[in-house]
């Protein structure tokens, strides 16, 4: 085997406890697409931080190109021509393409930019990498797929011969993904070698050369994508065997629990977010909504909630209409709402587990008294509540900001599927968290499911409403474009439905 | 968090020192602060030519020497407990009253108004009466900022800033005009009548000055301890404070609570400022407060906005005060350096309110276990 590209040796990188990085071994060989596979948290982005300059290692060393290089910030990698692309994309909205590309590129006719030398390379870049862009459009204009193609380019402008990519999947949609892929060929066809963060495991196998796997700050070992499996790197990632493409039964939908009838809700500066939506979700049913983030999901959730007032339309609970639906009216009708943010939304951070479980039945008996707060029945109920759901802390008056995200949200769960004696709103519900959690918080829907609770699933995961959803409806700029069965079959409508085209026959 | 134990277990020894270490921090901290401000303030002693160690003593002699001058001590604490703790309040709430100064004026102005008039009412009733015009007074101060950060989202930081100068210049004006005693004498000070005898709060340490406003004082850091730790309201308001977006998704009227806690907040300003005319100054003077309400937000930072912090950071602040008197009194160190030392103080307290050091203690107690095995 040649001398590899890139080399990184024994790399330990702590946060104060935390072991980000525990004597980390990584190389990438010259043009290749290696996959850097971990759950959340496995030290995945520590790792490329500390190779894109961003974090100093407290210990390792890092050898390019057969030479130790050091590397303070991101312009020594960058001057090494290695680049990265992060998870959050780094563009100025309000610029164009064009001037989005010219940030941070030295000119050579300083003061002034070289912008037509500028048009000129992209034409060439987009023609030799196969990344057509149209310079003149602002960024803000462009659908994610489309934003990341500008950062890519970004990155080849500053020349690169390794490209570091963090979860670039997880902002796009299906087809967004296949283009994606194929750039990703392409580009190793030219000679950049890539180095592809993810916690997918179909992705890594689809597109990679090799995989290294992280768990707990520690590398688990190197293997050559062909001789991987799912099981295989599954097991890597979590230390145990995991059971994969676990779906959930489906069907046993009884009468209608929540109407929507043409609910619209229009807010200032930014118009219409939801356009008269009219759906149905049944009793013992998982109503899945689809859709590419920022379609109005959590619009919808905030309105069927009582967070926010609708501006038209109507709203029925077991056929009685609801009037001004406001939190306290929906939690009497038997509501519970995962929200999408549960640090700022979900969960008052500074507050013990204790009195987070109550943060909603508080002010009513038996946790109240004369208006003095029931300190014993509220620790009563917490003891219950964590060992029914496991949640795992230091005591029951532990801050739950202390605590990982999956127990934060089966704090979460344990307060409001008490509450959801009708229906469950729940957004993201697992979002961020690893594969043991995730497992978990779905068991915790199903049973509510199989016990008639109607369940209104807004997910941007698309495995994970087809693996839970019986029928799935997709949002696509506030307006619902079609309802299909929770099925495998019904992916590529979805995928469709998510970049707008709308579906004429509906389910 | 892969290590912690399971829910049912104890906190584990790094966990439970960590928090007992943040207790204590939080109780010595404060103390810090004031070791920081002496100190600077030896220096600034020196430079103006006195024995910086003679004139703390002086300082100490002030506070400690006699019953008269404890006494005294608690005087000075008193309106600056009851302005601190609602401050302390309002702030659980994350609303930032910087208007407790204009609360207290306006709340004098109303007490003393009722203090003053020769309604022949008993004292058990002439007192509440005028403590009661000072809570509406001062409250009415605070709804006005209150209402328009809840419902129109405007900063009361700015507003109630605004509002101080107005308060204070209503006062100028209803002392130098419809309140003024005797307003065809030649030499007539810019003041109101005496209050009646009926209104003046009892002494309740002779021969101290300590009147039964430190009572009150004392028995509203308890109401005000059982409101925010125990029921359902203190709940809701320190819910708003750390997280709008959580009250509100948890149904919670969060624009009431802000209201409420603005309007009793403001109102205990009032009381504050008018148990000082009725137990102190007995007469509403133009420009009488020194600043009570800005130091009280310094308090009520110091104290952690919990009630009994606040308490003792009352009486550590009148302490300063009646011992820094008689350091200029009687070692002749130049009142301005005294007001340097005091402020100083609050500025110290501010800056280590900001810093946390809990976590960065709790990982040192976690390495330190995991090394012993």
């Amino acid at each position: 085997m040649p001398a590899p590209l890139l080399e990184m040796r024994q790399i330990v990188k702590t946060f104060g406890s935390l072991r980000a990085n525990d004597h980390v071994d990584f190389e990438v060989q010259s043009g290749e697409i290696h996959a850097l596979l971990g759950e959340n948290g496995a030290g995945k982005t520590t790792l490329m931080n500390v190779l894109y300059g961003l974090y100093q290692p407290d210990g390792g060393e890092i050898y390019w190109k057969g030479e130790k290089i050091t590397l303070h910030s991101p312009r020594d990698a960058i001057r090494h021509r290695i680049g990265m692309i992060h998870q959050h994309l780094m563009l100025v909205p309000n610029f164009t393409v064009l001037e989005n590309i010219l940030v941070g590129l030295p000119s050579p006719k300083e003061p002034f930019l070289p912008i037509q030398e500028t048009l000129t390379r992209l034409e060439d870049f987009a023609a030799q990498y196969g990344l057509p862009i149209d310079p003149t459009l602002k960024v803000k204009q462009l659908p994610l797929g489309l934003q990341q193609r500008v950062e890519i380019l970004k990155a080849l402008f500053r020349g690169a011969d390794l490209l570091i990519l963090d979860e670039p999947t997880a902002v796009l949609s299906p087809l967004e993904v296949e283009e994606f892929f194929a750039v990703l060929k392409n580009l190793v066809g030219k000679g950049v070698s890539i180095i592809f963060i993810s916690h997918k495991l179909d992705e890594v196998l689809r597109i990679s050369d090799r995989i290294t796997v992280l768990r707990q700050g520690k590398r688990i070992g190197t293997i050559e994508t062909r001789q991987a499996t799912q099981p295989i790197l599954a097991e890597m990632m979590v230390g145990r065997a995991v059971a994969l493409d676990h779906s959930f039964p489906k069907g046993g939908a009884a009468q209608p629990i929540l109407e929507l009838k043409g609910v619209s809700l229009t807010r200032p500066k930014v118009g219409r977010v939801l356009k008269e939506i009219t759906l149905t979700l049944h009793s013992g049913e998982i109503l899945g909504i689809a859709g590419i983030d920022g379609n109005g999901q959590e619009e919808l959730a905030d309105v069927v909630c009582g967070l926010i007032p609708y501006s038209a339309g109507q709203m029925f609970i077991e056929g009685r209409s609801i009037l001004n639906p406001t939190p306290r009216k929906m939690k009497a009708a038997g509501l519970g709402y995962v929200p999408a943010d549960r640090q700022r939304v979900g969960l008052v951070k500074n507050f013990s587990i204790a009195h987070n479980l109550v943060l909603k039945s508080f002010d009513a008996p038996p946790f109240n008294a004369y208006g003095f707060l029931r300190e014993k029945v509220v620790r009563l109920n917490a003891q219950q509540i964590i060992a029914e759901f496991d949640i795992r802390a230091a005591d029951l008056l532990q801050p739950v900001g202390e605590l990982s995200g999956g127990n934060q949200q089966k704090v979460i769960l344990g307060r409001e599927l008490k509450l959801a004696q009708r229906l469950l709103v729940a957004v993201h519900p697992t979002r961020g968290l690893d594969v043991g959690a995730t497992e978990s918080v779905r068991q915790f829907l199903h049973a509510q499911k199989q016990k008639g609770i109607g369940i209104l699933l807004i997910s941007a995961d698309l495995d994970e409403l087809l693996a839970m959803s019986d029928r799935i409806a997709v949002l696509f700029r506030g307006e619902i474009l079609g309802v299909v069965p929770g099925e495998a079959a019904s992916l590529p409508a979805i995928s469709r439905m998510m970049l707008g085209e709308r579906l004429e026959a509906t389910a | 968090m892969e290590n912690v134990p399971s829910s049912g277990s104890p906190p584990s020894p790094a966990l439970r020192r960590a928090r007992w270490f943040g207790y204590l921090q939080i109780i010595l901290m404060p103390f810090g602060a004031v070791l920081a401000a002496l100190i600077v303030g030896a220096i600034l002693i020196a430079l103006t030519g006195v024995d910086p160690l003679f004139a703390y003593q002086k300082m100490w002699e002030g506070i400690a020497k006699s019953n008269y001058q404890v006494g005294l001590v608690l005087v000075k604490a008193t309106p600056l407990l009851i302005i601190g703790l609602g401050l302390g309040f309002v702030f659980n709430s994350g609303v930032f009253n910087i208007g407790a100064e204009g609360q207290l004026y306006m709340g004098a102005l109303l007490g003393t108004a009722i203090a003053i008039q020769n309604w022949g009412l008993p004292a058990w009733l002439h007192i509440p009466l005028s403590l009661l015009g000072g809570f509406v007074g001062g409250g009415l101060w605070g709804l006005l900022p209150g209402y328009l950060k809840a419902r129109h989202n405007i900063n009361e930081v700015i507003t109630t800033i605004l509002l101080n100068y107005i308060a204070i210049y209503i006062v100028s004006y209803f002392t130098h005009g419809p309140l003024r005693d005797n307003p065809l004498a030649e030499a007539a000070l810019p003041q109101t009548p005496e209050v009646q005898a009926s209104a003046q709060l009892p002494l309740i340490w002779p021969p101290t000055r300590l009147h039964a406003g430190f009572l009150l004082g004392l028995g509203l850091a308890l109401t005000l301890y059982l409101v925010t730790y125990r029921m359902a309201f203190g709940y809701k308001a320190r819910a708003v404070g750390s997280s709008l977006a959580a009250a509100h998704y948890a149904g919670m009227n969060t624009t009431l609570i802000m209201v409420i806690v603005m309007v009793v907040s403001g109102g205990l300003a009032g009381v504050a400022g008018t148990v000082e005319i009725l137990g102190v100054q007995h007469r509403l003077r133009d420009m009488f407060s020194p600043g009570l309400g800005y130091s009280a937000i310094a308090i009520a930072l110091m104290g952690n906005n919990h009630p009994f912090g606040i308490l003792l950071a009352a009486m550590l602040f009148g302490a300063l005060q009646v011992g820094a008197n008689n350091m200029q009194a009687l070692a002749g160190v130049p009142v301005t350096i005294v007001d340097v030392i005091q402020a100083m103080v609050i500025f110290f307290v501010a800056v280590s309110a900001m810093i946390r050091w809990r976590a960065p203690l709790l990982s040192l107690f976690r390495r330190a276990e995991e090394a012993s095995g």
